[in-house]
């Protein structure tokens, strides 16, 4: 099995058009990543390609693409094979610790037993993730010393 | 464009998760 990194996320698409459509939890877990260098988001061309989609059939094409543009400065890329789900993909080729959706089958039991002994992946909804995450302890797991506080600005 | 503008620009598109994953479900039933 993998050895995931509990500082590398995957957000699904759902939750990426969502942070930019919606708000709420979406916008509040990708702040998370926004706001600290060392929490990464992982992704796949795949996945962004099903947000970047979802966000031209809801709103426009000149915001997705805006959108793309701005969301490529802050991924992690990694590929995996056609056909596969683009956020487990993404979680397994970049060893990510946790996948964000609002998916209710890919957290599901039965997803959790096909994950089991390939990747160690946790699977949770944004507001799951956002109640949990807990920055010193993972800052000091993660990077070491004192957890300096967020060190970039969530809307640069 | 700073992520401020691109939620300012949402903003006209504002709309709810059920109609975001419906969105993604038809895109990967595509």
């Amino acid at each position: 099995m993998s050895d995931p990194n509990p500082a590398r996320v995957v957000a699904d698409a759902d939750v990426l058009a969502a942070d930019l459509l919606v708000g709420g939890d979406a916008r509040e877990v990708m702040d998370v990543v926004r706001e600290h260098s060392w929490v990464e988001l992982v992704a796949s061309d795949a996945l962004l390609d099903d947000a970047e989609h979802v966000v031209a059939d809801l709103a426009d094409d000149d915001l997705a693409t805006a959108w793309r543009e701005r969301i490529a400065n802050l991924c992690v890329r990694v590929e995996h094979d056609p056909g596969d789900q683009p956020a487990l993909a993404s979680a397994y080729a970049g060893g990510a610790a946790h996948v964000l959706s609002y998916d209710d089958a890919l957290r599901s039991a039965e997803t959790g037993a096909a994950l089991q002994g390939r990747i160690d992946v946790s699977v949770k909804r944004p507001d799951g993730f956002v109640s949990l995450f807990d920055a010193e302890s993972l800052y000091e797991a993660v990077v070491g010393g004192e957890y300096p506080g967020p060190d970039r600005d969530p809307r640069d | 464009m700073r992520w401020t503008e691109l939620f300012d620009e949402a903003d006209r598109y504002a709309t709810d998760v059920t109609t975001v994953r419906e969105a993604l479900a038809e895109r990967r039933d595509e």
